[in-house]
């Protein structure tokens, strides 16, 4: 009995366990924010337009939902909800990538009126990845009659960057940037069990975007 | 009995292991997608989706010995995303000769996968032909679309999942350029505006 204690809080001890993410976040504003915040929401996409990677949609939801629970309680509107509303203009082949396409898909009356219909008050465009940068050691494994266990060690740096670009749909203006740098390294010892050490790098990058863009939406005192 | 009780979970653990194992390399699933309605003003005239039975039945098989087996039925899936799009693009004529055929078919299947292209993304090419005639079966135009999608590779997604989802992307991209581009085809525009000239 004492054993299987034991071996319960090992397991949620080694559960528990994370290595450290360095974030770092960087603010531009160019002009104040106004918001009703009982009628008006945002809403937040990802850039699918790169070759090389896609802006993970598990990152723009976890912006979302960390500006939905924040200090002012934003509403915003699904990423899927709203590019189904606005469909095909918000597709990766359609999407404005500037202001002035922006401006100027807003000429085709259905757009705009859908736009005012949802009360979209601000857009907010996140560009950019958490790509595995470095990779070092190795791990075996192996099963057989008697049992099975892993051997090594292993290790992996992480590196989130990302940018957001706030539109102000009323003004058609872009009213700052915010971008967020994370790293960390995460760490796979392994002695018969494989013990994960992970560093929370997208997860630490979305609390951080999420934070300062909830600050960026708060009104001056 | 007492050493097969033994056994018995190393057994259950080595056949998941096994099956697992097996199932890695090969997959076949259909993709199941829904499309929503296309935010475009509609031509008024009448159109006409015709699908043929290749065309309805449509199933990918990858059987090159240098790739893994793959079979994806995008059937229902590309027959919902015409019909879909050609359902809102006419607000329809009371001129019967008003009347456009739309009958498209699937040139092209392409995908590459993470292995392939050393990125961390699955991607898929759909190349569709769509021949677009009147009702009395005179050529208007013979349009090529090139769908393209793409998913990143995530922990806890399995190949199956993404490529299913980078294939509905394709297919949305195609939806998109159909109902934005239709009525701007060079083709098709010079005979729309020859009706509204006629009108």
């Amino acid at each position: 009995m004492k054993a299987s204690i034991k071996l319960f809080y090992l397991s949620i001890l080694l559960a528990s366990l994370s290595a450290c993410t360095t974030v770092s976040i960087d603010e531009m504003r160019w002009q104040e924010t106004d918001i009703d915040l009982s009628q008006d929401s945002i809403v937040i996409l990802g850039r699918h337009h790169s070759p090389e990677y896609v802006t993970e949609p598990d990152l723009v939801s976890c912006i979302g939902r960390r500006l939905e629970s924040g200090m002012l309680g934003l509403k915003v509107i699904p990423e899927h909800e709203f590019v189904n509303l606005l469909y095909p203009w918000f597709e990766p082949r359609t999407a404005p990538l500037t202001m002035d396409k922006f401006v100027k898909i807003l000429d085709e009356p259905m757009i705009r009126d859908e736009l005012e219909k949802h009360r979209v008050r601000y857009m907010i465009w996140v560009e950019g990845a958490t790509e595995t940068v470095n990779q070092i050691g190795s791990m075996s494994c192996a099963i057989g009659p008697g049992g099975g266990g892993c051997f090594g060690f292993g290790s992996w740096e992480n590196q989130s960057e990302y940018e957001a670009s706030i539109w102000d749909f009323e003004n058609t203006r872009e009213a700052g940037r915010i971008s967020t740098d994370a790293q960390g390294t995460s760490y796979m010892p392994a002695i018969v069990i494989p013990i994960p050490i992970i560093a929370r790098v997208q997860s630490n990058a979305c609390d951080g975007m999420g934070s300062q863009l909830s600050a960026f939406f708060a009104p001056e005192a | 009995m007492m050493a097969f009780q033994s056994i018995r979970p190393l057994f259950a653990v080595t056949s998941i292991t096994l099956s697992i194992l097996l199932t890695a390399c090969s997959s076949s699933f259909v993709v199941d997608a829904d499309f929503p309605r296309p935010l475009v003003e509609p031509i008024p005239i009448n159109g006409e989706l015709v699908l043929t039975d290749e065309f309805s039945t449509y199933v990918f098989v990858e059987d090159t010995e240098t790739r893994d087996d793959l079979e994806v039925d995008i059937s229902n899936a590309q027959v919902k995303l015409f019909e879909t799009i050609t359902g809102h693009l006419f607000s329809g004529s009371d001129n019967p000769q008003n009347l456009l055929v739309i009958t498209p078919s699937l040139e092209d299947f392409q995908y590459a996968v993470p292995r392939e292209t050393r990125a961390e993304i699955y991607e898929i090419w759909l190349k569709y032909r769509v021949q677009v005639m009147t009702k009395d079966g005179e050529p208007i135009a013979d349009w090529l679309i090139t769908g393209y999608g793409k998913t990143p590779t995530a922990f806890m997604k399995s190949r199956q999942q993404s490529i299913d989802l980078a294939t509905t992307i394709a297919l949305r991209d195609v939806g998109g350029q159909l109902s934005i581009g239709f009525g701007r085809q060079p083709d098709i525009r010079a005979w729309l505006d020859d009706r509204e000239e006629q009108i």
